[in-house]
């Protein structure tokens, strides 16, 4: 049972890191985007894009916000030991 | 002192986001957390009200390309000026971006034009209106005095609305959506999928709602209610609480709904506090020929009058002075409170000779509050009472009265019965009257003590409406409560009442 109860919990740990950390791509992602000149987004575009794609606009700005400040992923202090939320409390408020 | 000021530059900042620092959009992010969306507001100094350019707002044609800005009067000088944005300390407040505008759901001015006097201004708007529908010709000296209200509607406390009412073709839906479509900031509502969306939209707009073929029968007892708390709270300056879930959690939003509001249906709603709040025009089929379609005429006829209306509203907001009219207008006192309240706006904004039309509309008004107020289920009961004392001349048992209302109600066609017991509730707790068992031995009966308390009697008499003026045959309707059940059989074990019900039978009842 124990080790059972092991397998279970390497299990949930390794999706629970891959969901976080695909969640922190995700955004850095659409940071990249966001930030490629050839869109020529200005400020007010922004708010559009929020709204057309449903997502909060404070959220996209902070995903403009991350790349910005981590224009590669492998600079972050924590390395992947962080979760999204986490990185909006410590970076990007 | 204000701490407004004039925005320097009245351009948005032209950086594109892949050259701005990271500085820049964290500038930009509290920017935004401090930009305030409002579709009007007032200072000291200013009015500013939302306003649409480049194209007519409802041209009948949907699309973007529409600029949202607002327009800005200057009390003291009695200027305007078109602005993208005000700020005020370390707020800014910028204009309500919406669908409803690209839509054609929302009908907004795009600018201010000349009107003349009020006097010219009311003159076209009445041609406006008839042209396209025909109504009473007391109608049509009211309505355009009801337009000139919507457009100054916050300095009232309390709001009337207007009903068109009518059989199908009747032209009740051109007629609402006319006078809907030159009122103040003006929402045509009819759409909205839920209660929810209606509420949002009042509150965010605290404009005129239009809702067309809007009919309280046929939709469940919960959203019924819900609708009715909406609609009379919109009349004077109450939230409607709001229970709404945010995450995980449940919060209590109030909403500001108070607005005018005009409504199409084929039948009166039921309900006698709403009804009584309500101006009804009767829609009959057109004598004359009224255009068939709506066309561009229509559409740059409206946005003239929206624009001169505007002008209006900014010259004469600051004008309206209600303490001289604290106590109602002395020709309106013989009126039912009820009838002043929804009247005194439109008399207060109309000439001499529409005062004269509107004081003989307030009569036909009257009857109409004190007659849906005896189509209640209290009225009925009161009426009752009243035929039965003043024929007998004695206090009438409780038992007569169940059994004569009761008969009422199988000839209208309905299924349950009212109890001695909720009868007896209704007349001590709503009527006010006080029962006492009278008799000796078995021949005890519960009566109703009206001589107790006459001067009771004689005001539920002129509350009601008492006497009629109508023939003896006429029986009114006795409508479906739907916060009333029966607490009681009466001892007959055929009977059902609402708490012995499905769910699905009691639902069946407001088909009726």
């Amino acid at each position: 049972m124990n080790k059972l109860l092991s397998e279970l919990k390497q299990i949930i740990v390794e999706f629970d890191f891959t969901h976080r950390w695909s969640e922190i791509e995700k955004f850095w992602t659409l940071g990249k985007e966001l930030n490629d000149s050839k869109w020529h987004l200005k400020e007010d575009d922004i708010a559009q894009v929020a709204d057309y794609m449903e997502i909060d606009e404070e959220e996209l700005w902070d995903a403009i916000l991350f790349f910005k400040k981590f224009p590669d992923l492998n600079m972050l202090p924590e390395g992947k030991n962080v979760s999204w939320h986490g990185i909006r409390e410590a970076y990007l408020k | 002192m204000s701490d407004y000021k004039e925005p320097a530059d009245e351009l948005l900042d032209e950086k594109p986001i892949s050259e701005a620092t990271e500085k820049d959009v964290k500038s930009k992010k509290e920017k935004k957390e401090n930009t305030v969306y409002v579709s009007q507001m007032k200072t000291p100094r200013f009015i500013v009200e939302q306003i649409v350019t480049s194209g007519t707002s409802g041209t009948g044609q949907t699309g973007s390309g529409r600029e949202h800005k607002f327009l800005k009067y200057d009390r003291e000088k009695s200027t305007t000026k078109i602005v993208n944005k005000i700020e005020i300390g370390k707020y800014t407040y910028k204009p309500l971006e919406s669908e409803l505008i690209d839509k054609n759901s929302i009908y907004l001015p795009s600018g201010v034009k000349e009107y003349g006097s009020t006097d010219d201004l009311l003159k076209e708007i009445k041609e406006y209106l008839t042209f396209y529908f025909e109504v009473s010709p007391t109608m049509e000296k009211m309505l355009p005095n009801y337009v000139l209200f919507t457009w100054v509607f916050e300095k009232f406390p309390f709001v009337p609305y207007l009903q068109f009412m009518g059989r199908t073709s009747t032209g009740k839906t051109t007629a609402g959506e006319t006078v809907a479509s030159i009122c103040y900031k003006a929402v045509d509502a009819t759409g909205a999928a839920s209660q929810s969306a209606i509420f949002r939209i009042a509150d965010k707009w605290g404009g005129t709602l239009f809702l067309d073929e809007f009919d309280l029968r046929g939709i469940t007892a919960e959203s019924y209610n819900s609708m009715v708390s909406f609609l009379k709270s919109g009349v004077s300056n109450r939230a409607v609480l709001r229970v709404e879930v945010k995450g995980k959690n449940f919060e209590v939003k109030p909403y500001m709904v108070k607005s005018p509001k005009i409504f199409t249906s084929e039948k009166m709603i039921n309900d006698a506090g709403l009804q009584s709040r309500t101006i009804i025009i009767r829609m009959e089929k057109n004598k004359r020929r009224i255009p068939l379609y709506k066309l561009q005429d229509y559409w740059e006829k409206g946005q003239e009058l929206r624009n001169k209306l505007l002008l209006w509203r900014l010259e004469n907001l600051d004008k309206i002075d209600l303490t001289e009219i604290e106590y109602g207008f002395p020709e309106l006192k013989h009126l039912d409170g009820r009838v002043q309240q929804i009247l005194t706006p439109i008399y207060y904004l109309s000439d001499k000779k529409g005062k004269k039309e509107i004081l003989e509309f307030a009569k036909e008004q009257e009857e109409q509050t004190k007659e849906e107020r005896r189509n209640s289920e209290e009225g009925n009961i009161f009426t009752i009472i009243y035929e039965s004392y003043e024929k007998e001349g004695v206090q009438p048992p409780l038992t007569l009265i169940t059994e004569e209302l009761n008969k009422e109600r199988q000839n209208m066609g309905y299924k349950t019965k009212r109890s001695e017991r909720k009868v007896s509730e209704i007349v001590r707790k709503i009527l006010g009257f006080e029962t006492q068992r009278l008799g000796r031995g078995n021949n005890r009966v519960t009566t109703v003590m009206i001589e107790k308390d006459l001067d009771k009697y004689e005001e539920l008499k002129e509350y009601y409406g008492l006497p009629l003026s109508l023939p003896e045959t006429y029986v009114p309707p006795v409508p479906t409560d739907p916060d009333v059940k029966n607490t009681g059989t009466n001892g007959d074990d055929s009977v059902k009442t609402t708490e012995d019900m499905e769910e699905e039978e009691i639902e069946r009842l407001f088909d009726e």
